[in-house]
């Protein structure tokens, strides 16, 4: 059995549900045989992944579903080992550089020199190019974007590069310029709503608004969520209807509950508490960012509107030295000891002092 | 001179009279600092030694001791020079033959050793009952070398480590336990010998490793042959092929697993020195660091392992590691690792897991074992009583060493040394500070509200000991803990037990310009922590350091205001990236990240600090750290699952003919899932979606990834308690906090670990688990 998330996946550009334009946009880009390298960009669970996936198969036809997986071995100049999974088909490869940190730019250079300086073997492919596809593009580090730079120009003829990325701030001036954007925005409510109607009628069962209401509002725009937390209202109660509680993941549930806890008592006990939670989120592999950006949302739905501006802008400020420190830990619990700070100063005096 | 060296040098310089002198003259200009180097570097003295060493028979004049290299130095020079020609005109010598060993003559002393040795070769006689302590009229020996221990009870090492060591050298040796009073009969001996081929001892540096083993070697009658990192002789020479340190080892090894059959061929003479058991001793190992020099050592440790008979001799690795009261700025990330070498970098993965080898770690040196060390030795230094340094100094000085016997021992030879000038005038007050010495000396605080004279000495003799000690009066971690978490200030309440030296010290200091108004926030009482003086006494890491505060200073704040403000410096000094990236961040960067956090933290802890009990655990960070790197690799075996999982299904697919019913039943997605994404949506919904429906969706692995149930306290508070019992110097009061009660009430007792309610998680989640099948096939 599979995830309806993999299930109902479009598999062509004509199935995609939304953003039709830019679906037309990329087949007549296969078409013309003049295909640059492309930087795919947009918010989590909008549909890059799938738009790539279905732009090769607009390349090259339905054998780029002939996949293997190989796992690569790079060895650094220090003579480090490191392992590499990729997912590559005759016609493409797909890897996930960053994964192995700051050695990145050896697997970058090691893997588009391979590819590059080998010609396609298959006569009868519709390309002569293959298709390197490169995850998480925006956390590269900059050496390996520049090793990117200097191989996009040199190997032209062989090879083409899709990058996907969430935003393109973090990849540098060069790489953008050298790539053709392509926004991959998230889909409208509506859209989900489609989306979500398609999935229903597939599996044949109606979907109340009133459901579809809630899995809008928990999942915000990130269609893979929608899903995920749509099939599992599903199965805890088959009909749909009614009060349902809205299946969130785990960590989403604590952050509330850790915001709930900062708001009840301000307190270095109540820190110290907190501060078991947030090392528990930690060592479960949430992003800290992510921890950060969610327990201050939270809070904010629960204070008091003068207070939100000023929330907001000690999580920006922490969350940018947590970006440059180390100890992440320490960034995420000033962050909460300000909050109780503010909050509690707010609560006695009624006001806020300026906080510039 | 050595013999050793005398007969190679003879086989290599042939019979050309002319040139054997100059040979001669030069050895000795090379034996003195190499000597001196092993007298400086190795608290291994050689358990035979002879008091003062007088110039046997066939030693040159000028070796008897290494006060005289610098005068041997200006005509050694020189005959260096002529030795150099002379060895142009010479064909190089044969390649086996190596004309220098470097060897320490006092090492090799009355053993006749004949025939090819090459390398340093030190045996020890097995007379042991010479009488072995000399008057100290010779100054330039060191202590550590002239007073050895001589039995095994001497030894400062804990008795268990001993005879573990023992054992093992007995078992490699003849087979069977020393425990065990007569060898069993008809057993194969081979069967245990051969799986006793390495013993690995570890631990910091003067903790009596070395020491060790040559003594027991000596008991049992060992022959040990050592190999050490030589100095290059030739550095200077010309035109002869210089031999790689690793390959001179490689041979060595090879040379020496087994019993030297050439010489008892052709030596009848000394065959009762070939009956004697033999081990090859290795203490100084080469550069690891360098990738192929530790791989061929690995691979040259792995043949020595597999190629066993039942001749070849077994081998003793000592190995300092850098030690825990390490100032260097390692990073916690490299120390979770074991950054220091381990034995795994040491021996390599093959040799370390293999049955061929047993490890023991050697522990820093308790003060009270030290204090007995040191006053055995100084017994036997000193001979009068009235000359010896007080009871109290020879305590204070184990206090300050750290655990470092080597150095303890040096630190009180100096002593002694330096104060010959001044005993004349100090010995009487020496002697009054001795009767007194139990009762009211407190280490290292001085004597506490002692008459004008006792001070006087006490002081005296901590200007002796500053200088002689000053490289590390660390304070423990929990000594430095406390002084900055009780932020302790002039005109505190309970002042009566603080030092009243410092007090007086601290009250003389001028008086702090008053703040402006606007700034009256910032303004505090003058402060009992130096920090000056402080910071360099703080016994770990500027990061470790900093998380060691951050893991117990809100307990010490009344507001939450406080621990804010704390908390920012912390921050700040976080910045400044003091571990992932040391060589980035310059060591300024980092004494700045170390003051910063102190100092913030002393300015933002309230005063006086609410006294209720506090704890002091250890950071939780390291064990979230190492969780998280866990399940990170958990999360990547996840996604292989899935990826491979996406694979196959496509393939599939595309055998299929890619209908649609065929995409709708298996699912496809070949493609690589990020793994941000991976964390925080895909598998704790698919968790979710497999409890209900009990499909299985997910690999075993990770289960390990699921975040334990919500409480609204602290579920999981697995916080180890730092507690003095190890550190016997903690502050009393500090002690007496850290064994009472805790006066948090909802606080759970850390001590009672949550171990069965994590455990009951884990079984109600594997409950919701099936085990894949796929799994298997994955792997």
């Amino acid at each position: 059995m599979s995830l309806w998330v993999d299930k109902y996946r479009p598999r062509s550009l004509d199935e995609l549900h939304y953003h039709p334009e830019l679906s037309s946009r990329l087949r007549s880009l296969a078409a013309s045989g003049d295909f640059p390298h492309i930087l795919f960009y947009g918010p989590s669970g909008a549909g890059k992944k799938t738009r790539i996936m279905a732009t090769l198969r607009e390349l090259y036809g339905p054998g780029v579903e002939k996949l293997r997986i190989d796992q690569r071995v790079f060895v650094t100049p220090s003579n480090r080992k490191l392992d590499v999974n990729v997912v590559q088909s005759n016609y493409h490869i797909e890897l996930t550089p960053s994964d192995v940190g700051m050695y990145d730019r050896v697997v970058i250079q090691d893997i588009l020199k391979e590819i590059a300086q080998t010609q396609q073997v298959d006569l009868n492919a519709k390309q002569r190019f293959k298709v390197v596809i490169i995850n998480e593009a925006d956390a590269l580090t900059r050496d390996a974007q520049a090793a990117l730079r200097r191989t996009m120009e040199k190997y032209m003829n062989n090879m083409r590069l899709i990058l996907c990325a969430n935003s393109t701030s973090k990849i540098i001036a060069p790489i953008r310029s050298r790539c053709l954007l392509v926004r991959v925005a998230a889909p409208t409510d509506d859209e989900m709503t489609k989306v979500l109607q398609h999935v229903a009628k597939k599996e044949r069962f109606q979907l109340p608004s009133t459901a579809t209401k809630s899995i809008l509002s928990t999942s915000q725009g990130n269609l893979r969520k929608a899903l995920l937390v749509f099939e599992a209202m599903k199965m805890q109660k088959p009909d749909l209807t009614g009060d349902i509680e809205v299946a969130k993941p785990d960590w989403e549930t604590y952050c509330s509950k850790i915001a709930d806890s900062i708001i009840q008592e301000q307190s270095a006990q109540r820190l110290l508490d907190v501060r078991a939670k947030i090392y528990e989120l930690l060592s479960h592999c949430i992003p800290p960012t992510v921890v950060l950006k969610t327990i201050s949302d939270r809070i904010v739905d629960k204070v008091d509107d003068a207070l939100k501006p000023q929330i907001i802008h000690w999580a920006a400020y922490y969350e940018l030295r947590m970006r440059m420190g180390s100890k992440k830990i320490f960034h995420i619990e000033a962050f909460i000891a300000k909050v109780m700070t503010v909050y509690k100063q707010f609560n006695m005096i009624g006001y806020t002092e300026d906080y510039e | 001179m050595a013999p050793s060296s005398k007969s190679s040098k003879k086989s290599s310089s042939s019979s050309s009279k002319n040139s054997s002198s100059t040979s001669n003259a030069k050895s000795t200009f090379s034996s003195a600092p190499a000597r001196k180097m092993s007298s400086m570097s190795s608290f291994q003295p050689t358990l035979k030694f002879k008091p003062t060493p007088k110039p046997s028979s066939n030693s040159s004049p000028s070796s008897s001791h290494s006060s005289s290299s610098s005068s041997s130095s200006k005509p050694s020079t020189l005959t260096r020079r002529k030795d150099e020609e002379d060895r142009k005109l010479m064909p190089p010598p044969p390649s086996g033959i190596k004309p220098k060993p470097p060897i320490s003559p006092h090492k090799a002393t009355n053993n006749d050793i004949k025939g090819k040795k090459k390398e340093v070769i030190v045996i020890d006689d097995d007379g042991g009952d010479e009488s072995h302590y000399a008057p100290p009229d010779d100054r330039a020996q060191m202590w550590t070398e002239l007073y050895a221990p001589i039995s095994e009870a001497e030894l400062a090492p804990g008795k268990a480590r001993i005879q573990k060591v023992k054992n093992w050298l007995h078992e490699s040796l003849y087979g069977y336990s020393s425990e065990v009073i007569a060898p069993p009969r008809s057993m194969n001996i081979d069967k245990i010998r051969k799986y006793k081929r390495i013993l690995f001892l570890s631990g910091p540096a003067g903790t009596g490793k070395t020491t060790t083993v040559r003594l027991l070697c000596q008991t049992l009658g060992v022959e040990i042959m050592e190999w050490g990192e030589s100095v290059e002789e030739w550095s200077l020479g010309g035109g002869i092929d210089r031999e790689s340190s690793m390959s001179k080892f490689t041979s060595f090894i090879s040379r020496h697993a087994y019993p030297s059959l050439s010489m008892s061929s052709q030596n009848t003479s000394s065959h009762s020195t070939n009956n004697k058991p033999r081990i090859i001793l290795l203490t100084a190992l080469p550069n690891l660091s360098h990738i192929p020099t530790r791989e061929s050592f690995h691979s040259s440790l792995l043949t020595f392992c597999q190629t066993f008979t039942s001749l070849s001799c077994p081998m003793v690795i000592v190995h300092s590691d850098a030690g825990s009261g390490g100032r260097a700025e390692e990073s916690w990330m490299e120390r979770d690792r074991g950054g220091r070498e381990g034995s795994l970098e040491v021996l390599g993965r093959d040799v370390r897991d293999g049955p061929w080898c047993q490890e023991i770690d050697f522990l820093p040196l308790a003060p009270t074992f030290l204090n007995k060390a040191l006053l055995r030795v100084l017994q036997n230094a000193i001979p009068r009583a009235v000359d010896r340094p007080s009871q109290a100094t020879v305590q204070l000085i184990a206090l300050s060493s750290n655990g470092d016997l080597r150095s303890a021992i040096n630190s009180l030879q100096l002593l002694c040394g330096g104060k010959k000038e001044i005993k004349g005038k100090k010995r009487k007050s020496k002697d009054t500070d001795d009767e007194n010495a139990g009762e009211s000396k407190k280490r290292g605080k001085g004597s506490r509200g002692g008459k004008g004279a006792k001070l006087e000495v006490s002081r005296d003799l901590r200007a002796v000991l500053d200088a002689v000690t000053r490289k590390e009066q660390s304070l423990n971690l929990f000594h430095a803990l406390g002084k900055v978490f009780y932020n302790k200030r002039l005109g505190d309440p309970n002042m009566d037990d603080e030092d009243e030296e410092l007090l007086d010290r601290i009250r003389k200091l001028p008086p702090d310009d008053p703040l402006p108004a606007h700034l009256q926030e910032f303004s505090r009482r003058k402060s009992l922590v130096q920090i000056e003086p402080f910071i360099p006494t703080v016994p770990v890491d500027a990061s470790s350091f900093a998380l060691w505060l951050h893991q117990s200073f809100p307990n010490y704040c009344k507001e939450v205001e406080e621990v804010s403000a704390g908390l920012d410096e912390l921050c700040t000094a976080d910045i400044m990236r003091t571990d992932d990236d040391i060589w980035q961040s310059s060591t300024q960067a980092i004494s700045y990240a170390l003051h910063l956090s102190v100092r913030g933290l002393l300015m933002s802890l309230p005063s006086p600090v609410p006294r209720k009990s506090q704890k002091v655990t250890k950071p939780q960070f390291f064990q979230s750290y190492r969780l998280e790197r866990d399940n990170s690799s958990a999360l990547d075996h996840v996604a292989g699952y899935l990826t491979k999982k996406g694979v196959v299904n496509s393939n599939a697919f595309a055998d299929g003919g890619g209908l649609t019913q065929v995409s709708e039943e298996l699912g496809v997605w070949g493609g690589m899932i990020n793994k941000r994404v991976l964390a925080g949506e895909m598998v704790p919904m698919m968790v979710k979606i497999q409890g209900l429906s009990s499909n299985s969706l997910l690999p075993y692995s990770a289960q390990t990834l699921c975040l334990p149930p919500y409480s609204p306290y602290s579920t999981s508070r697995n916080n180890v308690e730092l507690t003095a019992k190890d550190e016997p110097d903690a502050d009393e009061e500090y002690e007496a906090n850290a064994a009472g009660d805790d006066g948090l009430g909802t606080m759970p007792d850390p001590q009672n670990w949550d171990d069965d309610s994590t455990q009951k998680d884990e079984e109600e989640e594997e409950d919701n688990y099936l085990i894949d099948d796929d799994i298997n096939d994955w792997d």
